[in-house]
């Protein structure tokens, strides 16, 4: 079985385009996706459905959406990084098409590793996946903390 | 109509109130009598006065000590006294212990026209302290009523930045969908199209690409424009080569950017600055012929506690008779198949020069190259510092 990364995201063409990118970057990872902030949670904390991780595994990493209908990106940053020991090893690559400096800052302090815009072009949008997944998902001594921007 | 003076005459003897009323009778005048202290008081309690007129010795409570009650209490404190008194020579010294201007006195019995012209100063005084307050009290309603409006401005001003900040995130989302899923119908299905198809195809991603560009530079201009504007000291050599790194078409394959050395430090919101720079730079790389290498030299002129920062280029050039409307929003003086561009930036370059206290320019003819200028208060006075005593000042700044 591979290993999981989640998608948090309400744009249904958002989620077809990070599909396809993955399809296209041809990484060994499942991609799953919820598509809002209270699912993002219930997923995480093994909810409902969720209880059942042979389906629904803890991702290694979340590329998490800031603007979602009920509970914001950054609600579910809170959320995870404080008071959820279980989950501090997890990877959360902020992506959304917010470039606020005031978001980016936000972000930071609730505790993501990485704050990305999401690219405008499919192709950079696979360049994208395989960068972050190569930079914190390869090897053992995986970079905690360093800052990583696509432009 | 004005409102009568108010003034209270205070005497025991109602003859001498009768005299009071006869030598003060004045239609500007209210006189209000009491034939002790004890009514003084109470009428004091009850109104206001402008003046008044006391006679020393009263049976019970004299004049002497009425006086020191009203000037103990706070609201009355202010209000002239005229004592009259027929002992002069036995009241002298306690009237000489009040010492202030607001106290006098006259010689029983009266003179008529010196009380008159006593009395008329100080009602002149009470009308003139009473204009005082009321410009005083209007431009205290004034100040009051425009902080409430700058404030309530202040507000939708933030507002209308959040919602056009969160209408152009949600007018560009679609517009990322339709330029992506064109691309992605050219990429990977590509090879089942005609030619027209994917000609089409790339004309939808090209027009969505634009519509991108334009909210994106909108809201630019619009961040220049509205944004809280603190201004600090700012390394303008340092800015211009940070911001020569960032963009691909200002990179040393693809352009020559020669930035004069020991550029002073100018008082500038960095921010700001960053969007200055890149549309001067940006343009001076873009507006030339094709296949011509862009140069852009960038040097300094100090002019009067000023600094003129000159971009000059190599590029196509611009007519004199455009110089005036090169500055406003969504002038573009060249077809979009030629040159692309939303016809913002140098409408941004101008704002964010102007709030920042600066101007503007530019010295062009076609086929010369153009001059573009940005003029920025220096940060400090001293001009002759080196670049390295210079950077030595920002950073204790910082």
């Amino acid at each position: 079985m591979s290993d999981t990364i989640l998608l948090v995201e309400d744009r249904a063409d958002d989620v077809l385009f990070m599909k396809r990118a993955f399809t296209k970057a041809r990484v060994p990872y499942d991609l799953k996706v919820v598509n809002g902030g209270r699912q993002a949670i219930d997923y995480l904390s093994g909810e409902g459905i969720y209880s059942d991780r042979h389906s629904y595994p803890l991702p290694k990493l979340v590329f998490l959406d800031l603007s979602l209908p009920d509970v914001s990106g950054f609600e579910v940053l809170q959320w995870i990084r404080k008071g959820q020991p279980a989950l501090k090893d997890m990877v959360i690559v902020v992506l959304t098409s917010s470039d606020l400096t005031s978001d980016i800052q936000r972000a930071y302090d609730l505790g993501a590793n990485s704050f990305l815009s999401k690219p405008s072009e499919p192709a950079k949008l696979t360049d994208m996946v395989r960068e972050v997944i190569g930079h914190w998902l390869s090897g053992p001594d995986r970079q905690q903390g360093s800052v990583h921007r696509a432009s | 109509m004005e409102s009568p003076i108010n003034i209270l005459i205070v005497d025991d003897e109602p003859k001498n109130l009768v005299v009071l009323e006869t030598v003060l009778d004045n239609p500007s005048y209210r006189l209000v009598r009491a034939e002790s202290a004890e009514q003084a008081l109470l009428a004091l309690v009850a109104e206001e006065f402008a003046l008044l007129i006391l006679d020393i010795r009263m049976p019970g409570m004299t004049g002497i000590e009425l006086a020191k009650l009203v000037k103990e209490r706070k609201k009355t404190a202010r209000v002239p006294i005229i004592f009259l008194t027929a002992y002069y020579s036995e009241d002298q010294h306690v009237l000489e212990g009040y010492g202030s201007g607001a106290v006098d006195y006259l010689h029983k019995p009266v003179n008529a026209a010196i009380l008159r012209s006593k009395v008329a100063v100080f009602a002149e005084l009470h009308l003139k302290n009473r204009e005082v307050e009321m410009v005083n009290h209007a431009l205290r309603t004034e100040v009051a009523e425009r902080r409430l409006a700058e404030e309530k401005l202040q507000k939708l001003v933030e507002e209308l930045e959040v919602f056009s900040y969160s209408l152009a995130h949600d007018l560009r989302a679609p517009l990322r969908s339709l330029r992506g899923f064109s691309d992605i119908l050219v990429e990977d299905h590509g090879a089942t199209l005609d030619g027209d198809a994917l000609v089409y195809l790339r004309r939808i991603s090209t027009s969505a690409q634009r519509m991108d560009d334009l909210i994106r530079d909108i809201l630019a201009y619009t961040k220049v424009a509205r944004a809280e504007f603190p201004l600090t000291s700012v390394d303008v050599g340092k800015l211009i080569q940070d911001v020569a790194a960032i963009y691909p078409s200002l990179q040393p394959d693809q352009a020559d950017i020669n930035v004069a050395p020991n550029l002073p430090a100018v008082l500038a919101n960095e921010a700001a600055l960053v969007q200055v720079f890149s549309n001067l730079l940006g343009n001076a790389v873009k507006f030339v012929s094709h296949g011509v290498r862009p140069r852009v030299n960038v040097r300094g002129e100090e002019v009067d506690g000023f600094l003129k920062l000159w971009f000059e280029d190599n590029g196509i050039g611009i007519p004199k008779e455009a110089h005036d409307r090169l500055f406003n929003l969504f002038t573009r003086l060249n077809r979009s198949e030629d040159y692309e561009g939303t016809g913002i930036g140098l409408a941004i370059v101008r704002k964010a020069a102007s709030r920042m206290g600066g101007t503007v320019g530019v010295d062009s003819e076609p086929g010369r190259g153009s001059r573009f200028w940005v003029m920025l208060k220096k940060a400090q006075q001293t001009s002759q510092l080196s670049g390295l005593a210079q950077k030595s000042v920002l950073d204790q700044s910082r």
